[in-house]
């Protein structure tokens, strides 16, 4: 999340806009915005079914595979401590290109905690709106 | 691919509390949704 937001400009080029959807509660929600000075639109559903309607997987295996556990060490090395868990512990999550009308041009679901979409992985899928 | 009408209807929650639908998000232009695993 950290890594698509410092491409906030670069995604805004293509036309498109970053928006970030949570888990938690509306009181969580509101704490991470102002904790983490989100400035980018920010939703969340308690109830987790956005994310059971957009196949993101839930499941302990995600959390225990040893990518995922790479996955955490490195960003601990990079100096990414979690501050507790403010959400569901069990929910991986994923990202969605949606053009205006609501179709789906990419698509990336996390296999393990940590498992993000590299920046080249989303330019080349911003592409598909608009060739830079 | 067409975002199921199931997902694109789905209720979320902005930081106020206000009730929004998730298709609200691209009614205006693309969007790049990051779901979060969590806060924090």
């Amino acid at each position: 999340m950290a890594q698509l937001r410092r491409h906030h400009h670069e995604i805004k080029s293509y036309g498109a806009r970053l928006v970030l959807v949570g888990n938690g509660s509306v009181a969580q929600a509101a704490w991470f915005k102002n904790d983490q000075s989100v400035e980018e639109p920010i939703y969340t559903d308690p109830t987790l079914k956005v994310y059971e309607r957009a196949h993101f997987r839930r499941d302990l295996g995600g959390l225990l595979a040893p990518q995922g556990i790479l996955h955490a060490a490195r960003a601990l090395g990079r100096g990414h401590m979690q501050s507790g868990v403010k959400g569901d512990a069990l929910q991986l999550g994923g990202t969605l290109l949606v053009d205006r009308g609501g179709e789906l041009l990419w698509r990336h679901a996390s296999e393990t905690a940590g498992d993000h979409p590299s920046w080249s992985e989303v330019e080349a899928a911003l592409k598909l709106l608009r060739p830079a | 691919m067409q975002i199921s009408a199931e997902l694109a209807e789905s209720p979320v929650y902005d930081p106020d509390g206000g009730l929004h639908t998730l298709a609200e998000v691209w009614r205006d232009g693309p969007a790049l949704l990051t779901f979060l695993r969590h806060y924090g």
